[in-house]
């Protein structure tokens, strides 16, 4: 299989994603970044982010109900995978392997 | 709260661009997120909408591209074509109207086309034949498109502009030859012989099938032949260096012939034969020099590459009195010439003696513009109905819209439809056209086909497609813009608007149809006016016997005798003229006591003592000719507007003298009688000046037998005088006319043309009652619940056809009121051909009106009065 990488605003979409299990959906992604980052993100990008990870294969997608605050529109919930979930635990890992690593030197 | 909604223009965009997949959930996550927003700033979140929206365009959200010009696919073209066959079943009566009348109005359009379009093929095909021109003859206004012996070599000596000039003589008393072939013993009468210079094919273009283009004329007595002849005497072997002896009236002549040409071009030359003028026949004495007398030469010339012919034709004045000066003060009169391109001829040249009766280039405008209508109308009927139907397709519309179908859809929907009954039409018109050319052929004298023009096939295919979209374009974009919603509630969908387009078009229609009725009316009249209108002689049961051989000739008094031995023959004569033909002598008189410069131009008939008689003619002073002629040697007869012309009075007339110039010397001819006046020409014309004259005098004395009879038994007598020619001229053929049918064919052209006119209207009128027929119709059925209740209420049937007729007969009135000033300038337009015409009364117009009136009463009735008798529970039950 071929190995997928992850970008680093991926990642965190894709980590909201999980955190928001089975209701993660753009406005919500949208929100929940903007109170962690604390900064304004373009729902535009989120789209274009959700849109490639779901052709790599980590999250998959599908369709709610109509609500009226959307003009009608059907809001798509976004879902994470199996895939998308090792993807995540192997950035995981990968990231307190090498934080460990750091010798334990005082800083300050 | 005001609902403050992101920016539409942005959404649109939006919706262009980007892929359905991807679009809803883009649509609605910006919606959602300017709506939290614009409570905060609305003004910041429509920008940030705006923004968002740019963002997007990028190749991922894209359509793609193979989708992107086609959002209906192939399936969906099938189910409108299925929808649409399904409609056109479902509603026969409708499309039968639509699609028959539109197949009719194309056929007329298509035949009237090819007509249009072989008129104008005329002398196209010479080769720089925007270089040649013809000189015609000026004198004091009257034109003739003859020009002098000499002018044709006078051209090219002087003028280094003129390439090559040529003459064409159609000899006057030539117009039938006799040719034989000594060999076979084959004989034939040939009309259209015509003398030309050997220069002749370096001016024109003919397709030569044997001998060389080149040298054809180039000997004496050699003649070029067409191929219709050439197949006559020699089937298809080459006749090249074949002699033809060809007999005129003046004697027998051998010619070489020394080719054969095509007859696959049109010219306003019709021409059989063409004979060498270098002959010794008529060659000889017909070379004269003579600048002013005798204009009967058609002369045409080739200018050099990049002449200007305006200024060529400037010079001519001075070029006219240089050479030709001193010949015009001899005869006493001057006159100018001007030049005609070759290339209009046909269409535009319409003088005195020109060599074949031209066409008119103002029947063609008439006929074309018939065309364009009756095409016109046929698409107003079809897009009447389509959109009188729309009604009923309203709530299919609303459904479709409902469901999603963009407007695009849906006007491509309906072009579909409308394209699919064009396409039918064009069929069944392709059906028609085939059967009606036969018989199209007859009415125009023509071999029209839609081989003879191989484009005209994919002319008639876009014709199709253009009559489909155009008729197709209006109910499609009407029925589109529906509103679902209104639709779906059973609203009224008819705006003031959509009416009143509906009621122009009707309008428009009957504009047309009346406008065609008034002309045919007032043609018809004419002609019959023109048959009918007393002729100042007897043309009925008169037989013409034309002596076309030297031997015929020579036995005319013989033969007259034994004609008049015959008990059914009262009397006979000979001439060489008769009237309804062209005479072709005239000279120029002064009365006593004037000088050869105030001279009258008058027409010379060659006659004997019998022809006042045996014409019926009336003498209104004086007498005529004597039966011994030599009493009479230098006498004439005039008639009323001669001697008008001359000075005189019908009463002081007889016994003076009248003088004309030959050569130089004066000679006196005395008036013995003096003619009530007769039309010797078509009514075309104003009676002319015309003296009968001695056949000792001028002319060819016998050109004529004419014999006034008593039997109406015709075959049985032509029968007898066959055998008493046969007896008297062994070798000659025997040809007989009625003058009242020589006299008819001048009017041959109006005839054929009234003819076309009389079945364009019939067509117009059919078409545009079919569309009548099918609004009332639809009408009735529309208010066809008012029909029931007025009923159940007490009206009456009358009371109720009334109300249904009343409407369609304001829009006729109305049309009327339209058509008749634009028939009165038409109308106007086309007395102004003839000298002597009907007058245009107001009873034409209260004839057409009625006509009008009537026809689309019955039109509109026969569905005015179904609905009417209809049971009204029937209709009313249904709800």
């Amino acid at each position: 299989m071929k190995q997928h990488s992850l970008g680093e605003f991926e990642e965190l979409v894709l980590l909201m994603v999980a955190a928001q299990h089975d209701e993660a959906y753009g406005v919500a992604i949208l929100e929940g970044l903007e109170e962690k980052l604390n900064k304004k993100v373009n729902i535009s990008a989120i789209h274009v982010v959700l849109k490639r990870m779901e052709d790599k294969g980590f999250v998959n997608s599908r369709f709610g109900g109509i609500t009226e605050a959307r003009g009608g529109r059907r809001k798509k919930y976004y879902i994470i995978t199996v895939l998308g979930k090792k993807m995540l635990d192997s950035q995981y890992e990968l990231r307190t392997g090498l934080y460990q690593q750091i010798p334990k030197i005082s800083f300050g | 709260m005001i609902k403050i909604v992101p920016p539409k223009r942005f959404i649109n965009f939006l919706r262009w661009f980007c892929h359905e997949d991807y679009l809803e959930e883009i649509e609605g996550d910006l919606t959602e997120v300017f709506i939290k927003q614009a409570q905060i700033d609305p003004q910041k979140a429509k920008w940030q909408f705006s923004w968002s929206v740019i963002k997007y365009f990028r190749p991922e959200f894209m359509k793609s591209f193979n989708n992107f010009y086609k959002p209906i696919s192939y399936g969906m073209y099938k189910s409108y074509f299925k929808i649409g066959w399904r409609n056109l079943l479902h509603n026969k009566g409708f499309s039968f109207i639509n699609i028959f009348g539109l197949s009719v109005g194309m056929t007329a359009c298509v035949l009237i086309m090819l007509y249009v379009v072989d008129e104008n093929k005329y002398d196209k095909h010479h080769k720089d034949g925007d270089r040649v021109y013809r000189v015609a003859t000026d004198i004091k206004g009257k034109r003739s498109v003859g020009a002098a012996a000499p002018i044709a070599n006078g051209l090219k000596k002087d003028f280094p502009e003129v390439e090559q000039s040529t003459r064409l003589l159609r000899f006057p008393g030539a117009d039938k030859m006799l040719l034989k072939d000594e060999k076979s013993q084959k004989q034939f009468f040939e009309i259209n012989g015509f003398y030309v210079d050997s220069t002749f094919f370096e001016v024109f273009t003919y397709d030569l099938k044997f001998g060389d283009v080149a040298t054809a004329l180039n000997g004496p007595n050699t003649i070029v032949i067409s191929e219709t002849v050439a197949t006559k005497f020699f089937g298809n072997e080459d006749p090249v260096d074949q002699v033809l002896k060809i007999t005129i009236p003046f004697g027998d002549f051998n010619y070489t012939i020394k080719g054969v040409f095509r007859n696959t071009n049109k010219s306003h030359i019709p021409a059989h034969l063409l004979l060498s003028l270098h002959n010794r026949d008529v060659g000889t004495w017909l070379d004269q020099t003579n600048w002013a007398t005798n204009d009967i030469y058609h002369t045409y010339f080739k200018l050099k590459e990049g002449s200007n012919p305006k200024n060529f034709e400037n010079k001519l004045e001075e070029f006219m009195s240089r050479n030709g000066g001193k010949d015009m003060e001899a005869a006493g009169f001057s006159k100018s010439l001007f030049i005609q391109p070759l290339e209009d001829i046909y269409l535009h040249s319409s003088y005195d003696f020109e060599i074949a009766p031209n066409g008119n280039v103002k029947y063609l405008y008439i006929f074309a513009s018939i065309a364009a209508f009756l095409l016109l109308i046929a698409c107003i009927n079809f897009m009447n109905l389509s959109t009188a139907r729309s009604e009923r397709r309203a709530k299919e519309v609303g459904m479709r819209k409902a469901i999603g179908a963009t407007k695009y859809s849906l006007v491509s929907q309906f072009i579909i439809e409308s394209l699919l009954m064009s396409m039918l039409a064009l069929l069944f018109a392709g059906l028609f056209i085939g059967l009606a050319i036969p018989v199209f052929n007859q009415l125009t004298h023509k071999q029209l086909s839609l081989l003879q023009l191989p484009y005209v096939y994919l002319w008639l295919v876009v014709l199709a497609i253009a009559t489909g979209l155009l008729a197709g374009l209006y109910p499609a974009f009407y029925l589109s813009s529906f509103k679902p919603v209104a639709v779906l509630k059973g609203k009224l969908v008819n705006t003031i608007s959509s009416i009143s387009i509906r009621k122009g078009l009707v309008v428009f229609q009957f504009t047309i149809s009346i406008v065609l009725i008034l002309g045919a009316i007032l043609m018809s009249q004419q002609m019959s006016f023109l048959s009918s209108q007393k002729l100042g002689f007897d043309k009925t049961q008169k037989i013409i016997l034309p002596l076309q051989t030297k031997e015929s000739q020579k036995n005319a008094n013989a033969l007259r005798s034994e004609l008049l031995n015959n008990s059914q023959s009262i009397s006979a004569t000979n001439a060489d003229a008769y009237p309804g033909i062209e005479n072709f002598g005239n000279i120029r008189f002064y009365a006593e006591g004037k000088t050869n410069h105030e001279n009258v131009d008058i027409i010379l008939a060659g006659t004997d003592g019998n022809y006042i008689e045996t014409l019926g003619l009336e003498l209104l002073q004086g007498r005529g000719f004597s039966q011994q002629l030599t009493n009479d040697s230098a006498t004439l007869v005039l008639n009323e507007t001669a001697v008008k012309e001359l000075g005189y009075t019908t009463d002081n007339a007889v016994g003076k003298n009248i003088f004309y110039e030959w050569q130089g010397q004066k000679n006196a001819l005395k008036i013995i009688g003096v003619l009530k006046d007769y039309h010797f020409q078509s009514l075309h014309q104003k009676v002319k000046p015309i003296a009968l004259t001695l056949p000792l005098f001028f002319g060819n004395p016998n050109s004529y037998l004419i014999v006034s009879i008593k039997s109406k038994n015709y075959t049985e007598l032509i029968a007898e005088f066959e055998k008493s020619w046969k007896s008297i001229n062994k070798n000659s053929p025997f040809v007989y006319s009625f003058l009242d049918d020589d006299f008819q064919k001048n009017y041959e052209k109006e005839g054929r043309t009234l003819v076309l006119i009389k079945y364009f209207t019939l067509i117009a009128i059919l078409i545009a009652c079919l569309g009548l027929f099918g609004l009332a119709s639809f009408t009735a059925e529309q208010r066809v619940k008012e029909i029931g209740i007025r009923k159940v209420l007490g009206s009456s049937i009358s009371q109720i056809v009334i109300l249904l007729s009343k409407d369609f007969l304001k829009l006729v009135i109305i049309s009327f009121v339209i058509a008749a000033p634009i028939g009165y300038y038409v109308i106007q337009e086309w007395l102004k051909g003839f000298a002597y015409h009907v007058h245009i009364g107001w009873w034409l117009f209260a004839m057409a009106g009625i006509i009008s009136i009537l026809i689309a009463l019955i039109t509109v009735s026969f569905q005015a009065i179904k609905a009417a008798i209809a049971n009204p529970v029937a209709c009313l039950k249904l709800e």
